[in-house]
């Protein structure tokens, strides 16, 4: 167990004595992150969240401590690891490629994809990102039910990317209410490191 | 102690624009307290803007504005020199000109040398002078520590008015001053910056935001504001909600001073930055791309900041070959979008 006593400093103090003592610390071992400041105490609980590091929280007195386990490397690239593992659960992304889903009559499609986004919110399998491309990007359109499905999944923090140049081509830029507006570089990026991608 | 010696930064915790009071207790406790309109008021607190609008005539509108913070950095002569930009600034955000000032001084009489004050109002008159405005007095009150700053008249014709609420759908943000000034203030506290960048951060915090609303008006920008305490998010924020549009930026190609990434891998992100980000949160979309670094950065609060511009398309590549004259590192940042779920989208 690794101790860093940050007490009786301010910020950015205490961040960078847990940054510096969790890169020198081993893995696996628990970290303990001592202050008695409040505001460096809230700040440092948020670093930790922004750095994937879950701590344990207890107070004495005015002493707050934060302790972790440094399971994984600190850094935000993916470990060795996960590059290996069989495609998870969150390793896939959803692409829509027409604001239709299946061929057939219109209509029923139209229907179809509201039906499809209602799912996808109630699945306890979240995609890593929505794409949306050619007439796909019309889902995301105001004042329709699948932006309102979108907005939801959106809310707890998937990303949605549409295709730009899509919203230029059917001029309809103006109208989208929620993702954001992206290139072909980003969607082709997040097509090739899924795991899996899903068509519906 | 002699004068040129004297540290003003031992006067004080933390400076320059992340003194200011916490933005969500603030705009609380100001809907309580309801203000009288008038027809002639053209802008007034409601859209966060950087300054009140009324107009005289039809031919001038007057800004005013005042900002004024304890010390950023040790020499008096240079606090005067950035308070006195940073309280210009928001007059050039405006789109304005400035015409009168006054200096708002606070200063601990039996603790400090009186000649620090001298050089303290000297350094801001510097400034006051290249922006062509005139000093018409002040008010001094015996405080510490220190505080300095303007109360600024400016003037602006009515239909060149910039604000807030000025953002279309479908034009490109410019940013004119790199960021990062609120990270390497709080690493000089702590002796982690070399001395040359610090340099470059105080040299960026005295230079005005003339040229750039010089450009603003012959580009036709009509919304606009300067990045201060509030951070880039903060004040964007502002901007979306007061335009009723969403802006989406590019954090990889957020111009940022030497060394800042480097010191914010390290876990020098000083608290003004966790206050901005917990400010935005509701109204941000970050997506996964996007690192604790650059977000943080984002969220920096800025003391005499850059301008933060919406121009036309087409007109973008001229107006930034414009600003670049004066503002080498002047870039594109994101875009401006119809309204959607979030205010605020980052990539």
């Amino acid at each position: 167990m690794k101790t860093i006593d940050t007490k009786g400093q301010l910020c950015p103090a205490p961040l960078i004595l847990a940054k510096k003592g969790i890169q020198e610390a081993a893995a696996g071992e628990e970290i303990e992150i001592l202050t008695d400041n409040e505001t460096s105490f809230h700040n440092l609980k948020n670093y930790l969240k922004e750095l994937k590091l879950t701590p344990t929280i207890r107070t004495e007195g005015n002493v707050h401590m934060l302790t972790i386990n440094k399971t994984e490397v600190l850094s935000d690239y993916p470990s060795p690891e996960s590059f290996c593992a069989a495609p998870t659960s969150s390793n896939f992304v959803v692409a829509i490629k027409s604001e239709f889903m299946g061929t057939g009559d219109d209509e029923i499609g139209h229907f179809l994809m509201e039906a499809f986004l209602d799912s996808l919110n109630e699945s306890d399998k979240l995609p890593s990102a929505i794409l949306l491309y050619n007439s796909g990007v019309k889902i995301a359109l105001k004042e329709t039910v699948t932006a309102r499905s979108l907005q939801t999944l959106e809310n707890i923090g998937i990303p949605i990317y549409a295709c730009g140049k899509c919203l230029e081509y059917y001029n309809i830029k103006d109208l989208i209410a929620v993702g954001m507006v992206s290139n072909m570089f980003t969607i082709t990026k997040h097509l090739t490191e899924a795991g899996h991608i899903i068509y519906p | 102690m002699t004068t040129s010696s004297f540290d003003l930064l031992s006067t004080c915790a933390s400076g320059g624009c992340s003194a200011k009071l916490n933005p969500a207790a603030l705009t609380d406790l100001l809907s309580s307290i309801p203000l009288i309109k008038d027809a002639r008021i053209m802008v007034d607190i409601e859209t966060h803007d950087d300054a009140g609008v009324y107009r005289l005539n039809d031919d001038i509108a007057l800004i005013v504005t005042t900002d004024f913070f304890p010390p950023v950095c040790s020499d008096a002569f240079t606090f005067g020199q950035i308070a006195a930009a940073n309280a210009l600034s928001d007059i050039y955000a405006m789109g304005g000109t400035p015409l009168l000032s006054l200096n708002l001084t606070m200063f601990p009489s039996k603790d400090i040398p009186l000649e620090v004050l001298r050089n303290i109002l000297a350094g801001g008159q510097e400034k006051i002078n290249e922006s062509g405005a005139f000093t018409m007095g002040g008010h001094t009150i015996d405080d510490n520590p220190p505080k300095y700053g303007l109360a600024v008249v400016g003037t602006v014709h009515p239909d060149k008015l910039i604000t807030n609420a000025g953002l279309k759908a479908g034009q490109l943000l410019i940013l004119t001053k790199p960021l990062g000034v609120g990270i390497l203030m709080a690493a000089q506290r702590m002796g982690l910056t070399s001395e040359d960048t610090y340099n470059l951060a105080l040299e960026q915090m005295k230079m005005l935001n003339k040229a750039g609303a010089v450009c603003m008006q012959q580009f036709g920008v009509k919304g606009a504001t300067d990045v201060t305490g509030f951070g880039l998010l903060g004040h964007a924020l502002k901007m979306a909600e007061a335009s009723d549009v969403s802006i989406q930026i590019s954090l990889g190609s957020l111009p940022v001073l030497p060394q800042v990434m480097t010191l914010l891998v390290s876990g020098c992100i000083p608290g003004a930055a966790f206050r901005n980000a917990d400010f935005v949160k509701k109204h941000v979309f970050y997506a996964p791309s996007c690192s604790v670094e650059q977000k943080m950065l984002a969220c920096d609060a800025q003391t005499s900041g850059g301008l933060l511009m919406a121009v036309d398309t087409n007109k973008a590549n001229d107006l930034i070959a414009a600003l670049k004259i004066v503002h080498p590192q002047a870039c594109i940042i994101g875009e401006v979008t119809s309204r959607r779920s979030k205010s605020i989208y980052c990539l």
